[in-house]
């Protein structure tokens, strides 16, 4: 038999559907408040924007925890053209948790995603927490 | 004693956009499950492709998780492709009931359908210790 463990790991996913060029989309979501721990932050667009080329700053993404106590993590958000990369790993953050506060932010658009014609290609995004939870 | 089994998980998807709910069980002669990992024909299907997944009643991945976050491109040897769980974190295998959701993430350009989605597990016996953890 495998021991009990005391905390279990929990993903958490903030999606983000931008559907306007320059689009600005605040994150306000209460946790679960069996959640301990923040690990780790992982950013992911899930839909294919440019078949040719990556995108490095396709937007800007801030995440704060605690009902705004911490601010742990401002990053840009970039699109990768290969589906899939050598090896997915998380942003290491590794905050407590306060039971029942809310994780805040937002999401900017800096206005790169265009097909050939600069029309704008609406996308998804998704913010991962790697968390840490109780039994 | 038998230390390591890979157990595969077959799932068929018919058309762009399918969810396919499927049910398995982990094998009866190992204890845990260290690791999973995932594998589509194409590495361009995992665009907006998504996998829930619960052992044993318990939420492993929630709905909506990216199958892209749980593969890795041809270049990663095949034994550092696994999304490995942590030392502590004990996922009871021993015939545990797993249950799953997969959606296909809709993109066609060059997918041939029908295709399998493949999910890895990786079963081992004995202690978390004696097992290097990536």
């Amino acid at each position: 038999m495998c021991p009990k463990s005391k905390e279990i790991r929990r993903f958490v996913i903030l999606p983000v559907d931008v559907t306007e060029d320059g689009q600005i989309i605040h994150l306000d979501r209460k946790l679960p408040a069996h959640l301990l721990r923040c690990k780790g932050i992982m950013l992911s667009v899930k839909n294919c924007i440019d078949p040719v080329n990556d995108i490095p700053h396709l937007g800007e993404v801030s995440v704060l925890l605690n009902s705004r106590q911490l601010h742990p993590f401002h990053h840009m958000a970039g699109f990768k053209r290969e589906a899939l990369s050598k090896k997915n790993s998380f942003v290491e953050i590794n905050e407590k948790l306060i039971p029942n506060f809310t994780v805040n932010g937002f999401y900017r658009d800096l206005g790169k995603s265009k097909d050939h014609e600069g029309k704008f290609i609406p996308y998804s995004l998704n913010i991962y927490l790697d968390c840490l939870a109780s039994e | 004693m038998k230390l390591t089994k890979y157990q595969l998980i077959k799932i068929k998807v018919g058309i762009a956009g399918e969810t396919v709910k499927f049910t398995a069980d982990t094998d009866k002669m190992y204890e845990r499950i260290d690791g999973m990992f995932v594998s589509l024909p194409k590495d361009d299907s995992h665009f907006g492709s998504t996998l829930e997944l619960r052992i044993a009643d318990q939420e492993i991945l929630p709905e909506g998780f990216e199958t892209k976050l749980l593969a890795c491109n041809q270049s990663t040897s095949p034994n550092e492709r696994y999304f490995m769980f942590d030392k502590d974190e004990a996922i009871e295998a021993h015939g545990s009931h797993i249950e799953g959701r997969f959606t296909d993430g809709g993109f066609t350009n060059g997918i041939t359908f029908p295709y399998q989605a493949i999910i890895y597990l990786k079963l081992k016996n004995g202690k978390p210790e004696d097992v290097p953890q990536k």
